[in-house]
């Protein structure tokens, strides 16, 4: 699809990562011992550092991190906030959205409508089209949030999943003005490459057994020929498949919206893709005929793949400093699982930015995992007048 | 395209250190790895419109296998 939003400013944009911090080089072992290996990895893909969630911190506490620090920069919105969308695929719950704990976190006002959004890669994309649709449709401001946090440590093995993905949070300050540039958007799907990148196990398609001991199986690893163990119940990716899924559809999805907007490439300041990989972004842009150096790269190597918060931490990476964008003319697309895809084109006028925040550890009780069944076992032991 | 400036190409694309030349089979090219995969996927597709999956990738044996998949390579 292909719509033009009038009306409609992005004012501020925040992210934040986990304090914690692991380097290629810390992971030595896992390239038989070799510098050599892990320099060819560093200069081939770009990986380098990635930030990894502390014990007890889920994605809605890195977002609630960089919303806080928005709001604190917007005191007068705070009480016109009209929406709250939470984009993750790594929710605090199945449910309740926990859209709706954010509301109560950041001490929105009831009067505010909130909920999840289920995409990753594509999904910040999507929370300021969500956003923008909202603000004409009426609302007056909306507050969207977007990250993930795997449910369990990723396993250091796997090479394809461990050495890429890192943990964060990013937020947007939506707000009506009719002074603003129209926001162009262009969105797409292809449910047909849905396994590329896929959670198999554990929700309706293929549930985990009603008896505790058949369940063994989704928790098992399954490791392929060349050493890389995955399990049912977590992340699977098809990288070989993503990646020409990616060469095929997003330069050309990139030069027709421009095509549409009527915006040459030399009126784009900064192209600022989903930070997938270094590499990646560096063909994009040659298929594309985007100039290489306008296309962004610099946040994956030091946070990794965010999934939905790699466009707002990049944002933060290129303007924090600045403290603002300035005005200029931005092309956002993030692409991937789904398959989805989602690009916006934003003449930024002054939206304030800060550098991608640093989030500490949690207070221990919030890591206490078997203080927190006691807790829900307690309350399912009362009895209900 | 000839054979020394595809030799270049690709060496250039993979980051070889290595030597090699047009029959050295890519079992033996240490640095022909997934990256490198995806390096050569993108070089045919900007640079010569054309795709090549990585099935077909790994159907090939030798330099001179990838270098006759550029149009027009002069053998």
């Amino acid at each position: 699809m292909f719509v033009k939003i009038p009306g409609v400013r992005i004012a501020g944009i925040r992210a934040a990562v986990p304090s914690q911090e692991i380097a290629i080089e810390d992971e030595l072992e896992y390239y038989g011992n070799s510098l050599k290996k892990v320099a060819r990895v560093k200069k081939m893909i770009g990986t380098d550092k990635r930030r990894l969630a502390w014990p007890g911190q889920t994605a809605s506490d890195l977002c609630f991190a960089a919303a806080k620090n928005l709001l604190n920069a917007f005191p007068d919105k705070r009480g016109e906030i009209d929406a709250l969308v939470f984009i993750t695929q790594s929710p605090d719950y199945d449910f309740p959205a926990t859209a709706c704990i954010l509301q109560d976190r950041l001490g929105l006002p009831q009067g505010c409508a909130a909920f999840d959004v289920n995409q990753g890669c594509s999904g910040f994309v999507y929370g300021l089209w969500l956003a923008a649709s909202m603000i004409a449709g009426g609302c007056r401001n909306a507050l969207i949030m977007a990250g993930d946090v795997p449910y369990k440590p990723r396993d250091p093995k796997n090479r394809v999943i461990a050495s890429i993905f890192g943990d964060g949070g990013g937020a947007a300050l939506v707000s009506a003005d009719s002074s603003a540039s129209p926001l162009y958007f262009s969105i797409g799907t292809d449910g047909s490459g849905y396994e590329h990148i896929i959670m198999p196990a554990g929700r309706g398609r293929l549930p985990f057994h009603k008896k505790h001991e058949d369940n063994r199986i989704f928790f098992e690893d399954v490791t392929s020929p060349d050493g890389v163990p995955w399990r049912l119940d977590e992340t699977y990716m098809d990288g070989g498949a993503v990646f020409s899924f990616t060469m095929r559809v997003v330069p050309d999805h990139i030069r027709d919206f421009l095509q549409k907007t009527n915006t040459p490439v030399e009126g784009v300041d900064y192209f600022v893709f989903h930070q997938a990989n270094r590499q990646i972004i560096t063909e994009i842009a040659k298929k594309a005929g985007i100039p290489v150096e306008k296309a962004w790269s610099g946040t994956f190597s030091r946070y990794g793949n965010l999934s939905s918060a790699s466009i707002p931490a990049s944002l933060c990476d290129i303007f924090g400093s600045a403290r603002s964008t300035g005005d200029c003319q931005i092309l956002l697309s993030g692409y991937g699982v789904g398959l989805s895809w989602a690009s916006c084109l934003w003449h930024a006028h002054d939206c304030g930015c800060a550098p991608v925040l640093d989030v500490e550890a949690p207070e221990k009780a919030q890591a206490d995992i078997p203080a927190k069944i006691e807790y829900w076992r307690n309350k399912m032991q009362k009895e209900q007048k | 395209m000839n054979a020394q400036e595809f030799m270049d190409a690709f060496a250039e694309i993979i980051q070889a250190d290595s030597e090699f030349n047009l029959d050295t089979p890519l079992a033996e090219i240490e640095e022909w790895d997934s990256m490198s995969m995806m390096g050569i996927i993108a070089y045919f597709d900007v640079n010569h419109g054309k795709t090549v999956t990585f099935d077909d990738l790994a159907s090939l044996k030798t330099v001179h296998d990838i270098a006759r998949l550029v149009p027009g390579f002069a053998e």
